[in-house]
């Protein structure tokens, strides 16, 4: 792997970065309100009467419930560490030999409308892991296993489910019969 | 097929790896003094470029700033992503464990450097600091994490007739 071979890539995943970066920040708000809203229609399904209120106050969103009193704490989530895959997602996309042909951008394309639900259901997870343990009354209705599963849930996101993702879909759907390898090894003829 | 076997062991894997990270004798005896002295080498670096700083347990401080060394900032995730993703692909053990070993210790080191930087950042700017520790660098670790993969999986793992990578 000589420089030569390496350097292509490596300066297109800087633009990745960059590019990346630019989205995730410039699009957090509208983004950020898509999400909470969704998730928010979505917990809606396994309440009757609704009474998730999820508010997106710019940094987090804000957990309300219509049957906790007003003046309680309101546990907030913080998007951003549900949302910045988005970056490594764009990165491992910019790596291939070409970035702008219109497969690769399809193919980056289906990966942010895949990464959307997955981001839902993390924050759906988050906000049940809040009424397990953070809602007093509420949180008693959880057994331990449900609070246990929830915490897991969010823990194994933030861990290591946040970066798998974007990894397993740009494994998945690469063009390349060896899609690691095949953008770093081509340059210099090939490795197998 | 090769590509889909890969993935499904990876996950596997990953999902494994964090089962093991989360027994709670894991986090006691190996994860908490790992991240304790992971700490200490960061306060120790940061003292050796003239900001004197203290340490306890995994807190690094300053008189106007301080830092708490927590999951998500001792490269655990990195290097779980790392052996699950070795792990998953057709290499002898001895490469295996090559890889393993001397990428663990590769993005410790980078680690280091990201944890130090992050005590600057916060020290001089603390939007900076927010930005690289919320995006920049969680980023950067697995792409060193993934960097150092697919130089394992063209340079080491393909050797004594090992098949393709993945």
């Amino acid at each position: 792997m000589r420089l030569g071979a390496i350097l292509p890539p490596l300066l297109r995943g800087v633009a990745g970065f960059a590019l990346g970066l630019a989205i995730w920040v410039g699009l957090t708000q509208p983004y950020n309100r898509l999400l909470a809203g969704s998730a928010e229609r979505l917990l809606w399904l396994f309440e009757d009467p609704n009474r998730t209120d999820l508010r997106n106050d710019g940094r987090q969103v804000i957990v309300y419930r219509a049957d906790v009193r007003p003046g309680s704490g309101r546990p907030g989530i913080p998007l951003y560490d549900l949302t910045f895959n988005v970056i490594l997602l764009t990165v491992l996309f910019a790596f291939d030999r070409r970035p702008l042909s219109s497969r690769n951008v399809g193919l980056y394309l289906l990966s942010l409308a895949i990464l959307f639900p997955t981001h839902v259901l993390a924050l759906i997870a988050w906000v049940q892991e809040l009424y397990a343990t953070r809602f007093g009354s509420i949180s008693a209705r959880y057994s331990d296993l449900e609070r246990s599963l929830w915490a897991n849930a969010v823990f194994f996101y933030r861990l290591v489910g946040q970066f798998a993702i974007p990894l397993i879909l740009r494994w998945s759907l690469a063009p390349e019969r060896e899609p690691i390898r095949a953008d770093f090894s081509r340059s210099q003829g090939g490795t197998g | 097929m090769q590509r889909k076997r890969f993935i499904i062991h990876f996950a596997v894997l990953l999902l494994l790896g964090f089962v093991i990270v989360v027994i709670p004798a894991v986090q006691t005896h190996i994860l908490q003094p790992f991240t304790e002295s992971l700490a200490a080498a960061s306060a120790g670096l940061l003292n050796a470029i003239g900001h004197e700083v203290t340490r306890f347990g995994t807190i690094i401080s300053s008189p106007t700033f301080a830092v708490d060394v927590r999951h998500g900032c001792n490269g655990v995730e990195a290097a779980l992503i790392l052996v699950a993703a070795i792990l998953a692909t057709p290499a002898r053990w001895r490469a295996r464990l090559l890889g393993v070993v001397g990428g663990f210790v590769i993005l410790q080191t980078v680690n280091l450097v990201r944890i130090s930087s992050l005590y600057l950042f916060g020290f001089y700017d603390r939007e900076l600091f927010d930005l690289f520790h919320s995006a920049v660098w969680q980023v950067l670790i697995i792409l060193v994490a993934f960097g150092i993969f697919v130089f394992w999986s063209v340079k080491i793992a393909p050797r004594r007739d090992t098949p393709a990578a993945a």
